[in-house]
């Protein structure tokens, strides 16, 4: 049996994930010197969650970095934001209840929104796909960069699996960390 | 998404500026840090102190030392009041030190969850049994168990009937008391274990693990077949 879970509906829980990975773009474009010309950081009720529009840019290190911002931003801030629900989760029974905890289970549910939308778009790998072709002779980053391409592709394609997998290994990641800081 | 766009009169469009966010959106993220600034500063050290102080007192338990086991979870509790970690062992150093009336009272001041219950049954006095009916309820149904894994059916029966006697609501003792009541012969008695599940909504693994004592013939009485 499955049960279907509207888009809408999903995109609405995770939008603080969602807006992280507009700023992801956007962080990404600012550190290229690229300029922004708009962005939305999340629109409610529409297909596409959130938009970043940027001066067309053909270096290739740019396209990579601007196409993978919310990737890589996703991925740090949510690390770093689990870490206190992960410690909570360590130690509550030495511990005990307090209210702190309450703010923990949002940074938790923060924190997993991030990794849940940390997967560039398909908006996102067709922008780099169109660029890659340019940069056929470089074989080295051409190769890189295609097997990236290829990997996150299959990652899109099977979202909302990956990102619900992605957000669990998250917190795998940052609760072995808690542990050997606390044990 | 991020969409890129060539444009001949680009001078007409002001682009952003870098590295500047509106307050929706910077605000949320300093909340959250602070959060972050609160746990690592205030919380993180005094967590891990809590931690070192309940180490070293189960290494002095270990040692026989209850003494110094009991100042250390005395400490941890200074730091951690609600910690039920350091509550329950400490209880266990002064049962240890024959200081019972001490450990009767931590353990009655505190709300516990089951499997809190489960460690203090591990420790607790016979006699201080009727005074914890969770305790009581564990050990009764530990004999249960016993009694039906040895195939003493009628045993287990009595003994299920006693845990519910204490505590009714106990969903997985009923259940083990209608499978104690189907592996026996006589239908009357597998009619009980009927009727013991009355009002029960089981789900999918209690039901797999109840089929295989239960007869074919009873199965129509939950909706399966």
């Amino acid at each position: 049996m499955f049960i279907v879970i509207p888009g809408w509906f999903i995109t609405f829980c995770t939008f603080p994930g969602i807006v992280s990975h507009e700023i992801g773009h956007r962080l990404f474009c600012d550190l290229a010197g690229v300029p922004v010309y708009k962005i939305r950081y999340f629109i409610f009720f529409s297909k596409t969650a959130g938009c970043v529009i940027h001066r067309r840019t053909s270096r290739l290190k740019h396209v990579f970095f601007i196409t993978m911002g919310p990737f890589i931003l996703n991925s740090v801030l949510s690390f770093l934001f689990f870490l206190p629900f992960a410690g909570f989760m360590h130690t509550q029974i030495y511990y005990g209840f307090r209210f702190s905890l309450i703010a923990y289970l949002v940074l938790g549910w923060i924190a997993s929104t991030m990794a849940f939308n940390a997967f560039p778009s398909n908006q996102d790998l067709k922008n780099l796909k169109e660029v890659l072709p340019e940069y056929a002779n470089r074989r080295k980053h051409f190769y890189t960069i295609w097997i990236c391409y290829l990997i996150f592709r299959l990652c899109s394609a099977l979202e909302p699996l990956t990102g619900f997998l992605y957000a669990l290994f998250m917190l795998l990641i940052s609760s072995g960390f808690m542990w050997l800081v606390l044990f | 998404m991020n969409q890129s766009f060539n444009t001949e009169n680009e001078e007409y469009i002001t682009p952003l500026e870098p590295h500047s966010y509106p307050k929706k959106i910077t605000v949320p993220l300093v909340i959250c840090f602070l959060i972050f600034c609160y746990f690592f500063i205030m919380e993180l050290p005094q967590i891990i102190q809590v931690i070192r102080l309940c180490n070293k007192a189960e290494y002095m338990y270990q040692k026989s030392n209850y003494t110094h086991a009991i100042g250390y979870y005395k400490q941890a509790l200074e730091l951690a009041p609600d910690s039920t970690h350091a509550k329950i062992y400490l209880a266990k150093n002064y049962f240890a030190t024959r200081q019972n009336k001490l450990a009767v009272e931590l353990l009655k001041s505190t709300e516990f969850q089951t499997e809190e219950w489960k460690i203090i049954a591990s420790f607790l006095p016979m006699e201080y049994y009727s005074d914890f009916k969770q305790v009581e309820f564990i050990k009764i149904v530990q004999v249960a168990d016993n009694k039906f894994s040895n195939r003493l059916f009628d045993d287990a029966i009595h003994w299920y009937s006693r845990a519910l006697a204490i505590n009714p609501e106990s969903k997985t003792t009923k259940i083990a008391l209608a499978k104690s009541f189907f592996s026996l012969e006589d239908e009357a008695d597998q009619w009980s274990g009927v009727v013991t599940l009355e009002g029960i909504s089981l789900n999918q693994s209690e039901w797999d693990d109840l089929v295989s004592y239960m007869p074919k013939e009873y199965h129509v009485y939950f909706g399966r077949s």
